[in-house]
Parts: C-alpha cells; sequence; structure tokens
C-alpha cells in the first residue's frame, strides 16, 4: 500500500509540475497585473486547502485500515483508467485533425 | 690482614647461601612467566598473569597450562607440580594456582556458563614420606571481563591454594593438585602458580586467606592492566575505522537524492492560477497523507482567543480491537462489493464495444 501511495503522489507531483510550467505566463500576468485578485485567489487556495483538506485528512484517518488500502488501491485504479482513457481520446482527436489536414 | 680478609669472605658467602631459594617445576618444567611480571613486589609473592603479544601486537592473556578438561566421570584433572631446593626445615609453605578460564561470547549475550571449582590439593608425597597438608582452600570464582569491539571475553579465576609444612628427609616434594569444574564448557586453564613461604610459625586460616586475597587482587589489577591494553587497542581499531568513514563521507560521491533535489529546485514555484487548478490534486494529496498515516488531530483555528482542535479519535479504543476489526472486514466487503458490480458492468460495456465512459 504505501508503494502505490508514494506512486500516486509521483504521479500527482507530475501533474502539477506539467501544469505550473504550461500556466507560467498566465500565472506571471495575474500576480504582476492584478496584485489584489492574486491575494484573493491564494487566500481561497489556502482556506479550502485549510478546511476542506484538513477535514477530508480528519475523516479519512478515522476510517479502519483495511478499508482505508482498499481505497488507495481504488483511487489508484480510477486515476490510471481516467488517465489513459483522456490520453486515447486526446490522441484520437489529434489524429482525426492530422487526417483532416491536406497536404496536396 | 689474615682475619680481614676471612671477615670479607663471610660476607661474600652469605648470600650466596641465601640465595638457594626454592624452584617450583610444572610438568618438569620451570615456567618463566614469573619474570614477566614487572609490577610484581616480589616474585615469589605472587602470581603471575603473564601476557603474549601477537603479531598484531595486541596483547593477550597467556596460559601457562594446555587445556584442562574434566574427564568422563567428572572427577577432574591433575596438576603436577615439583618443588626443588631451597626448602627451609620446619618453615611451612603455600603452593597457589590460579585457575581460570577465558571464553568470548557475543555481547548481547551475558550468560554465564563457567564456574571454577578447584577441589584444591587432595594429596601430596614426597621422596621419603607423604606431606600432610594444613590447610587447603578454594577461593570463589571472580569473571572479570574485558572486551573488543566485537567480543566480550569472559575471564574467571580461582585461586586453589595447598600449605604444608617443608619435607624433613628431602628437599623434594612432588604435589599434586585435582581439578574439577561444574560446567559444560571445560575451556579452563592454569594461568599462573606461585609457592610462597609462611615462615616457621604455622599460618593461621585468616593469614593465608589475607596472602590469598593479596595475591589476587595483585592479579585483578594486573588483568585490568591487560584489559587496558586490549580497550586501547580497541579504541585504535575504532578510530581508524571511524577516520575511514570520514574519508568515505567526505569524498565526492554522487548521490541520487542531491540530483533530484536540485532538479526540484529548477522548477517554478506553484502560481496562484495553477494551486487553483490543482486543487483537487491538493485535496486528494490530503486524504492520501491521510490515509498513509494514523489518527490525527484537526485544528479548526483560533476562536475568541480559544484553539478549536479535534482530538484523534482511536475508534478502536473505545469500541474494542475485535469489534472495530469485525466493523473493518464489513466496511470493506461492502466496498468490494460496490466496486465488483461496477467492474462487472464496466466489463460488460466494455466487451460490447460500447462507446464512452465506461465507469460511468
Amino acid at each position: 500500500m504505501f508503494l502505490i501511495n508514494a506512486i500516486l503522489k509521483g504521479i500527482l507531483s507530475v501533474i502539477t509540475s506539467l501544469l505550473n510550467i504550461f500556466l507560467l505566463p498566465i500565472n506571471a500576468l495575474i500576480e504582476n497585473v492584478f496584485p489584489d485578485m492574486s491575494n484573493a485567489i491564494g487566500t481561497f487556495n489556502t482556506f479550502i486547502n485549510t478546511y476542506v483538506g484538513g477535514t477530508l485528512s480528519y475523516f479519512f484517518s478515522i476510517l479502519p485500515p483495511i478499508f482505508r488500502g482498499i481505497l488507495v488501491i481504488w483511487f489508484t485504479f480510477v486515476i490510471a483508467y481516467y488517465g489513459i482513457y483522456y490520453t486515447y481520446l486526446g490522441i484520437l482527436k489529434i489524429w482525426n485533425i492530422i487526417q483532416k489536414i491536406k497536404f496536396w | 690482614m689474615k682475619k680481614l680478609i676471612l671477615f670479607i669472605f663471610m660476607f661474600l658467602f652469605i648470600p650466596i647461601v641465601n640465595a638457594a631459594t626454592t624452584q617450583v617445576y610444572y610438568n618438569n618444567f620451570k615456567h618463566p612467566a614469573f619474570a614477566y611480571y614487572t609490577n610484581c613486589p616480589s616474585k615469589d609473592n605472587c602470581f603471575v598473569f603473564a601476557g603474549q603479544t601477537t603479531a598484531g601486537g595486541e596483547e593477550v592473556p597467556y596460559w601457562v597450562s594446555p587445556q584442562l578438561t574434566t574427564n568422563a566421570s567428572g572427577s577432574g584433572v591433575s596438576l603436577n607440580f615439583f618443588v626443588d631446593e631451597g626448602f627451609i626445615e620446619n618453615n611451612y609453605y603455600t603452593l597457589s594456582v590460579l585457575i581460570g578460564s577465558l571464553y568470548s561470547y557475543p555481547k548481547a549475550e551475558t550468560s554465564n556458563t563457567t564456574k571454577i571449582v578447584g577441589s584444591g590439593a587432595n594429596s601430596t608425597e614426597s621422596y621419603n614420606n607423604a606431606i600432610k597438608p594444613i590447610y587447603t582452600s578454594t577461593s570463589d570464582p571472580v569473571e572479570i571481563v574485558s572486551y573488543d569491539n566485537i567480543n566480550v571475553f569472559s575471564e574467571q579465576a580461582s585461586i586453589v591454594s595447598y600449605t604444608f609444612l617443608a619435607p624433613k628427609n628431602g628437599n623434594y616434594a612432588f604435589i599434586n593438585f585435582t581439578t574439577n569444574a561444574n560446567t559444560s564448557n571445560n575451556q579452563f586453564y592454569m594461568a599462573g602458580y606461585s609457592l610462597t613461604n609462611q615462615g616457621s610459625k604455622a599460618p593461621t586460616t585468616a593469614e593465608i586467606q589475607s596472602a590469598l586475597q593479596s595475591n589476587f587482587n595483585t592479579i585483578n589489577n594486573n588483568i585490568g592492566g591487560l584489559n587496558n591494553t586490549i580497550q586501547q587497542g580497541a579504541n585504535n581499531v575504532t578510530d581508524s575505522v571511524d577516520n575511514l568513514n570520514d574519508s568515505i563521507n567526505n569524498s565526492n560521491t554522487d548521490n541520487p537524492s542531491n540530483k533530484f533535489q536540485e532538479f526540484e529546485n529548477m522548477l517554478p514555484e506553484n502560481g496562484v492560477i495553477t494551486e487553483l487548478i490543482t486543487l483537487p490534486i491538493s485535496l486528494f494529496q490530503n486524504v492520501l497523507n491521510s490515509i498513509n498515516g494514523t489518527c490525527t488531530q484537526y485544528n479548526l483555528g483560533n476562536l475568541l482567543g480559544t484553539d478549536l482542535i479535534l482530538p484523534c479519535i482511536n475508534i478502536s479504543n473505545y469500541i474494542g480491537t475485535t469489534l472495530w476489526n469485525v466493523i473493518d472486514v464489513l466496511f470493506s466487503g461492502l466496498f468490494v462489493l460496490v466496486i465488483g458490480r461496477k467492474m462487472i458492468k464496466a466489463f460488460n460495456s466494455f466487451t460490447s464495444m460500447e462507446e464512452g465512459d465506461v465507469l460511468d
């Protein structure tokens, strides 16, 4: 279970890092041009992370251990499934676009 | 002039006559171990717990006798001594033998398997007539422990002594000791021996015991010095290993975790928009952390100067481990049942080539 947990955390970190790289210009724009808005969004993020995240943590830490293990496995499966599913859809769309391009 | 020369010769001869001291032989060999002990105040009055230096420069105990093993009947083994020359008539002598055991065991074990019980001298005889002992004794075994960085060396020693009157009709005495060991470990040896002149007055038990105690204290001190030598050697080895470890730590080795850390430092910090979009991921990471860990408390913040903290609830402490496990299994079973149904449905959708999300 610890291994699955570690893999999941790694995947999530990679996704977050990639998103951050793509959103780098927008982040810079918001933070520099609209500093008050940036602060407001930051406060909201902190609030959600603290209270919603804290509540979820507290709730899940109360659950019995075997059940928690099965939950982790299920989460892993769902994430893997949707990851593959949406990747497949994305590749399919790109393939369709390529097919519509006329090179002659 | 002649008288003067005669007077001088008298003084020269007296020491020569007095120099004829007793000699003790073990197995027909006068062991030179006495000479090794430099701290001995008088070589006739103390044992020698001799040390020998190995090729590596380490000083280790040196046993005078080969290993003494108890025979099958457990009646012990004999130590035969031959005392020669220098007996002073009507004087009492005490032959004392140090029986010791040296063995090693890992530090974790503290079991003590060996106890030496020298039975004392039980017979003696000279060429001409038997010599009856007036006193025999065996000191209580004393355990002396030394150690290095790997092993513990346990040394046990007892003094077996035998006091007798000098033989009248000859200058020779054969003395036989019998030793027993009530142990499964028969690795005991003779560490040294000593013959002490007690003078013409029959020594009392207290005097002999005092003399033995003095001898034993001297031996203990000597072993203590030996322990220090061993400890010093062990310290030197430990220092060398530490130095080697330092060298290895200081060398330019590539630590993979450092590389990952460098890569992570190169990444930009998450911006507010990124954090907003990745809120579900952050929440999910929180859930994962709580699943991985144990019971936690929840701080809701400060309200009117009071911290609002939900305490850690360990339900099994309230309802008992057995009931909690039963609930755990029931929850898990129910969950697996729901997931199973969902998976069967998904499998059917997949095999029917239905389009869209099969898990939906």
